[in-house]
């Protein structure tokens, strides 16, 4: 019981340190009457997609996920303002919601709509801005907004152009590595361009789900990896799905990254740490460094100590954040993930707890290697 | 009477209480070509853990509780638990595969005559497309690729006895589930496993 224990606090604790962090930053409106529906599709398809970077790159990840009432300005600010970097990791913002600009913005990029007023709406330059000018700088930075670059009027401009371009170089690593760990610089993009809107269906935004569906293509090998071809790809895309609707729709992007010199990682996907104490947990459980009879003792103790009971309704999603490929109960889940040898990554998409911190549902999906 | 009927309701609740395969021919609930896509990963998934549970249960170093504990995980990734599941085995020095139920074949594995077993993968797997077989049901095949080596013990070193490399086709089923309440969702499930071809490997 003893060992148990450490073992648990082993990984809830001992991996606090100066490991490659992936932040994962995301803010969703996923209250919206008009767009809430999909925002939360975009939502759950890149909180997966988050964690299936951080685990293909080798990288801790820190989760940074706000949505329903955690979506405004103030929050935004908060955690801009507030969240740390080491130099080496990477910072991955993405927005979905409304934006708009102003009949005289400078930038080409859109204000995102953090709330109902002209006060509440925030560039996404803005952002990258401030991600820049962190005292510790990680070495990649991307921002990313699902959401409309329309005129309105009664909106006034906010920050000026900045930046330039680089041409990405390529490396002859795995393709996920050499989108992200192996460049520095920055990214941003949005999905319309000034003066135009973005769509949304029942599946998700039309700009996220074309840039998953071509990251995805793009990282199994098909075609050249770099992120210009990747948007490229994207905008064609996005394109075809809006001939239609509104051809004259297509988002923008400017890339200023170069290659770092490589990491110091082994080439092996291996499991990482996360922030959140629960999901450490499960890939404590999942870890193949613990010997069967270890892994297999730690399921009572973390049914115990997460769950409510060993009949709480588990559902693992599949990549597209929706469908349900497994539904088992807490106890099955934690003996399944006890046998596993391939787990590298979690994704935690919904989990309810009750008045004692002990989780009553969950929704999650598992990143494997193969 | 009231044994019957108390024997009855019994079987009807017993029934009911986990889920059951529908088969009601006008009651079809859709299912996407993008579910399907999850629904073959996720069997993809399966089937790899399956070929990492037969390494563990085949080891000679694992303790009888750790064989036992990956057997009944094993025993889950399958169509009515493994119940009625049959696996197909074969050898080199036989003409003809021999087919077992699952859990018969678990249990052979497990106590296998050699000093050592090594079971692996031997390559890449491919699952083919689904196609519906009936009301609510789909089903698919995937080829694996299996190297088992058995090994004699002389002092301190292991000497390979035999070693083959077998191709095998399992069966991938997506179909309903209904709970108690009226809940319907679907679930993958792997099925009966075939040999399709056995060569030495040295």
């Amino acid at each position: 019981m003893k060992r148990i224990r450490f073992i648990l606090l082993f990984w809830s604790v001992s991996f606090m340190t100066k490991a490659q962090t992936f932040h994962g930053i995301i803010f969703a409106n996923t209250f919206d009457a008009k767009i809430g529906h999909s925002v939360n599709i975009n939502y759950n398809k890149m909180l997966t997609e988050f964690a299936a970077i951080a685990s293909a790159n080798n990288m801790k990840i820190e989760q940074h996920y706000f949505r329903d009432f955690d979506y405004n300005k103030d929050k935004l600010m908060e955690t801009l303002n507030n969240i740390q970097f080491s130099s080496q990791d990477i910072a991955f913002f993405y927005h979905t919601g409304h934006g708009g600009r102003a009949t005289n913005d400078k930038t080409k990029w859109p204000q995102l709509a953090l709330g109902d007023y002209d006060s509440d709406f925030v560039s996404l330059n803005r952002v990258l801005e401030i991600l820049k000018q962190k005292s510790t700088r990680p070495q990649l930075i991307i921002v990313m907004s699902q959401s409309c670059n329309s005129e309105s009027s009664s909106l006034t401009a906010k920050e000026s152009i900045s930046g330039g371009n680089t041409v990405l170089e390529n490396s002859t690593s795995d393709n996920y590595q050499k989108l992200f760990k192996n460049l520095k610089g920055t990214i941003i993009v949005s999905s319309s361009s000034p003066g135009q809107y973005s769509y949304s269906s029942g599946v998700g935004s039309t700009f996220t789900n074309a840039w998953l569906k071509e990251l995805q293509h793009i990282v199994s090998g098909n075609g050249e990896v770099n992120w210009n071809t990747l948007f490229e790809r994207t905008k064609q895309r996005n394109a075809e799905i809006l001939k239609h609707t509104d051809p004259n729709s297509y988002p923008q992007w400017e890339v200023n990254v170069t290659s770092t010199s490589g990491g110091d990682d082994d080439d092996d996907i291996t499991i990482k740490t996360n922030s959140e104490v629960f999901v450490n947990d499960l890939l404590g459980l999942a870890n193949t460094r613990n010997t069967e009879i270890e892994r297999i003792r730690l399921v009572r103790p973390l049914l115990q100590k997460h769950f409510d009971n060993e009949f709480v309704k588990v559902q693992i999603l599949g990549k597209n954040g929706k469908t349900i490929v497994e539904r088992q109960s807490s106890e099955r889940f934690l003996k399944r993930l006890s046998t596993t040898r391939r787990l590298v990554g979690l994704a935690v998409l919904e989990k309810k707890t009750n008045s004692n911190g002990k989780i009553t549902f969950l929704k999650i999906h598992e990143i494997y290697k193969r | 009477m009231n044994t019957k009927l108390i024997f009855s309701l019994l079987i009807i609740v017993l029934l009911s209480a986990h889920g059951r395969v529908i088969a009601q021919p006008d009651e079809e609930v859709p299912l996407t070509d993008d579910d399907i896509k999850q629904f073959k990963e996720r069997a993809g998934v399966m089937i790899d853990s399956f070929q990492d549970y037969l390494s563990i249960i085949g080891s000679k170093e694992r303790p009888k509780e750790v064989k036992v504990y990956y057997a009944d995980e094993t025993l889950e990734l399958f169509i009515r638990k493994g119940e009625r599941v049959t696996m197909e085995v074969s050898s080199t020095r036989r003409t003809y595969p021999t087919r077992y139920p699952l859990k018969t074949y678990l249990q052979r594995l497990a106590n296998l005559r050699y000093a050592k077993v090594e079971i692996k993968q031997a390559g890449i797997y491919h699952i083919s497309n689904f196609y519906k077989v009936g009301e609510n049901k789909y089903r698919a095949v995937a080829s694996i690729f299996q190297q088992f080596c058995g090994y004699s013990r002389y002092g301190d070193r292991y000497v390979k006895r035999y070693c083959d490399v077998t191709k095998k086709t399992i069966e991938i089923y997506i179909y309903l589930m209904e709970t108690w309440n009226g809940e319907k969702y679907w679930i993958v499930k792997l099925g009966d496993i075939s040999v399709a071809d056995t060569t030495p490997a040295y």
